[in-house]
């Protein structure tokens, strides 16, 4: 284990005992010292040109490694800030984090003992903490398309989106004859939902034509329904299935939301054709990783490992950040609610229960991966409950393994038993593991105090909403709007031959 | 579908992409490069300081850079090599400058087959943190992954501080960990290290093929004997069904001509009704022939 080193003072005078012969070197940059195991590790404080990282001024300082936090790292780095990125885990995700080895799983759940042999290999395991999917055409895809952090990143499609009704899972269907054969809707009710669909596909903001007289600015869901006279099911299906939303207030609100979301689904459809949603390989733990080291590349300095004592304030305003008895000064401070609990405050909690199995989910076909939706309204509930099953086909588990991850937002007293009509769905389960966290958003939004926070990651399925947040968050740090050409990597970072690439 | 929204792997994208925008490049050239047969990834590792870019960049470039500060701007070199009679192009990725703070991405370490460890010969605590990255490297990177160990800064010999035989024990307890000492300033072993390092790679990669090759053969050669055998089987049992054949058929003739021996005598009637047979049916076509075959039959007798 390596020890703490405690840097250098800096202050440009001999402290301390010098316990080793000093060694005359080059001007190469790092600090000369010869570690003594049982004695502190006394460093000559004389200073060298970039060796201090803590007591330095950098334009923003990043708290919590989590997606969010990793993407604006990213950006800012390309744009030329300087950036100081710490977290006081000792591994990147913070929230949105892949447990490997199993073992840390068991102990992050507070699981007595070790993981039992069936298991297998325990660091062939890379556990999600919240499970999501990528829409293909969604915000997040675009994200990592520009700024080309699919270099370090394999993706698969998921295998299939279900829909759970009356105690039975029917697969969403994708193509025509899927949706001809399914038993989803009556056949009449099939041919008027055709029409909708075939009217959100055409519709363009632009040309007001294809809007049929309707204004989707002000009119609601339901009356876009009634338009085409589509009945509950209907209803309830192109909400949950395919709009995504969790409970049904959408219905009352302006339907262009609605439009453009049914717009997202088919299009990330179009993509890959047997569902809308990616999954990197090795767990959504690789996606802050990517934009880490795209931040790194472009300047951005890593601390893992950091305990971090103090956001240091001077009339409102942040100055810099202590940690360790050091303080690193900066302009402006990003950081995940976590960090700095006296500006958020709690707006919900979700429930996530993480299932192991040793099976496929019965009657999804024996699928490797896939999505099942179960709509409020089928369970008596407010929200949709979400299940993400994904295996060892995408190097998250042992061979042979699924796992299966159920969430939703916590609506009574007793959150495990909310969930229970999913986990029949995936019985027999080998191990469960329970987790109920609070999720926050930020009551300081900056403007004096120069603090951003980010908020905690939601239970919807995929990362549209925490896309959202990365761009108000941008918007507030920098002033300006959002554009996705200012990820563009700005200068070349690949060399040699790359002429073949 | 708009090319840029195809999700790329992560080893770069096909080989054989040269697109048109590319076609000046490869006009720049002196010919046009053929696509490669391999590409390896490899990873440098090691702790700040110890020469990694500059090994790196020795390999790559052919340069070196006594002043350059920690690195930043770089996300990997490639480099096209020729070996074993295969074009192969290295993706060599460098760390960002994350091992500063012992913050490097357990993502980096993945599909790396080669692994290129790096201590500095004149400071002992680079040398003293190679069990760290050991344990990284056991946590993280693939199985198959090649080991190299490189103890830089050779041009520095005064004031070594590890010795070669110190370096050789720790990569002796490792299993197939290779060690070599370079220097990328007076560029020293460097390329032989990294071209050893491939080799390796590749003969491991070759072996596997072998490998699989001669279960191969094994399988098609079982296949040939099995049939070898079904066709022999196929003949046994056709020499059977004509031996069975041949043995009526020669039943039937042994009891034709006992009951030829018994009638004893042949039948002048029988004789003469031939003839009058034969008579009366050629008698207008052939009267020679009639003639002929009456002498023939009066005078070979009852010999039949």
């Amino acid at each position: 284990m390596r020890k703490n080193i405690r840097q250098p003072t800096g202050k440009g005078t001999f402290t301390g005992i010098i316990t080793c012969a000093v060694q005359p070197n080059n001007f190469l940059n790092y600090q000369t010292a010869v570690p003594f195991p049982l004695t502190k590790i006394i460093y000559l404080g004389i200073k060298y040109r970039r060796t201090l990282s803590m007591d330095e001024e950098y334009d923003v300082i990043v708290l919590g490694t989590g997606l969010t936090e990793c993407i604006l790292s990213g950006i800012m780095s390309v744009k030329g800030k300087k950036v100081l990125h710490m977290d006081r885990n000792s591994y990147y995700g913070a929230e949105s984090a892949s447990i490997t080895p199993l073992e840390d799983l068991y102990k992050r759940f507070s699981l007595p003992g070790k993981p039992p042999e069936s298991m297998g290999r325990g660091r062939d395991w890379s556990v999600d903490l919240i499970p999501k999917f990528l829409m293909a055409n969604g915000q997040l895809v675009r994200m990592l398309l520009i700024t080309q952090v699919t270099r370090y990143l394999d993706f698969k499609v998921i295998e299939g989106s279900y829909v759970y009704k009356k105690g039975a899972i029917y697969k969403v269907p994708v193509t025509e004859t899927e949706a001809l054969a399914s038993s989803l809707m009556g056949i009449f009710e099939k041919r008027r939902f055709r029409n909708f669909l075939i009217f959100v596909a055409n519709y363009d903001v632009n040309d007001p034509k294809t809007m049929e007289g309707f204004d989707p600015n002000k009119a609601t869901m339901r009356d876009l329904y009634k338009k085409f006279s589509l009945g509950q099911d209907v209803m309830d299906f192109t909400g949950h299935a395919l709009a995504l939303y969790r409970t049904d207030d959408y219905l009352d609100q302006p339907c262009i939301d609605t439009i453009n979301r049914i717009k997202l689904y088919s299009e990330s459809l179009a993509r890959y054709g047997k569902s809308p949603y990616l999954y990197p390989l090795y767990g959504l733990g690789e996606l802050p990783q990517g934009f880490a080291r795209l931040s790194a590349i472009y300047g951005g300095t890593y601390m893992l490992n950091k305990p971090i004592e103090e956001i240091v304030m001077e009339n409102g305003k942040v100055v810099g950040v202590k940690s360790e008895g050091e303080i690193a000064r900066c302009k402006q401070l990003i950081c995940d609610p976590s960090y700095i609990m006296d500006r958020v405050s709690k707006v919900g909690q979700v429930v996530r229960i993480i299932c192991v199995m040793s099976h496929p989910i019965k009657n999804t076909g024996d699928v490797n991966s896939c999505q099942i939706i179960i709509p409020q309204i089928q369970v008596n509930r407010k929200h949709d409950i979400y299940v993400c099953m994904i295996s060892s086909a995408h190097n998250v588990a042992a061979q042979g393994k699924y796992i299966a991850i159920a969430s939703s937002v916590v609506e009574t007293n007793d959150p495990e038993k909310e969930l229970k009509p999913a986990l029949d769905l995936l019985e027999p389960i080998e191990q469960k593991f329970v987790s109920i966290s609070d999720q926050y958003a930020p009551t300081d939004m900056g403007k004096d105090s120069q603090i951003f926070i980010s908020r905690t990651y939601d239970a919807t399925t995929h990362f549209e909403t925490t896309c959202d947040d990365i761009k108000d968050i941008y918007k507030r740090v920098m002033g300006t709007e959002f554009d996705f050409a200012e990820m563009e990597r700005t200068k070349n970072d690949i060399f040699g031959d790359a002429g073949d690439q | 579908m708009d090319s840029r929204y195809e999700i790329q792997r992560r080893a770069g994208g096909g080989s054989a992409n040269a697109s048109p925008a590319l076609g000046a490049q490869s006009r720049r050239r002196k010919m046009p490069p053929r696509p490669a047969d391999y590409k390896l990834q490899i990873i440098i590792i090691g702790s700040r300081g110890v020469g990694k870019t500059s090994l790196m960049e020795r390999f790559t470039d052919d340069t070196f850079c006594e002043a350059c500060k920690s690195t930043v701007g770089v996300d990997f070199k490639i480099k096209t090599v020729e070996l074993r009679g295969k074009k192969i192009r290295l993706q060599i990725w460098d760390t960002a400058g994350q091992e500063r703070f012992n913050s490097i991405t357990s993502a980096y370490y993945r599909g790396a087959k080669g692994i290129v460890l790096v201590y500095d010969i004149t400071k002992q605590e680079t040398f003293d943190d190679l069990p760290k990255w050991m344990k990284m490297i056991d946590k993280y990177a693939s199985e198959e992954a090649e080991l190299l160990l490189v103890g830089n800064k050779l041009d520095c010999e005064t004031d070594r501080i590890i010795t070669k035989q110190t370096a050789e024990r720790f990569t002796s307890r490792i299993s197939g960990m290779r060690f070599c000492e370079a220097s990328a300033k007076d560029n020293f072993n460097v390329e032989e290290c990294f071209l050893k390092l491939v080799d390796d790679i590749l003969a491991k990669d070759e072996v596997e093929e072998l490998r699989a090759e001669m279960e191969e053969v094994r399988d098609s050669y079982l296949e040939e004997e099995v049939y070898q055998v079904q066709e022999l089987r196929r003949e046994l049992d056709r020499s059977n069904k004509n031996c069975r054949i041949l043995q009526y058929r020669l039943r039937k003739v042994e009891q034709k001509s006992l009951r030829v021996a018994q009638t004893g005598h042949v039948d002048g009637e029988l004789l003469r009704n031939l003839e009058q047979d034969l008579k009366v049916r050629v008698v207008d076509e052939w009267p020679n022939l009639v003639r002929t075959t009456r002498y023939v039959l009066l005078t070979s007798g009852p010999t039949w």
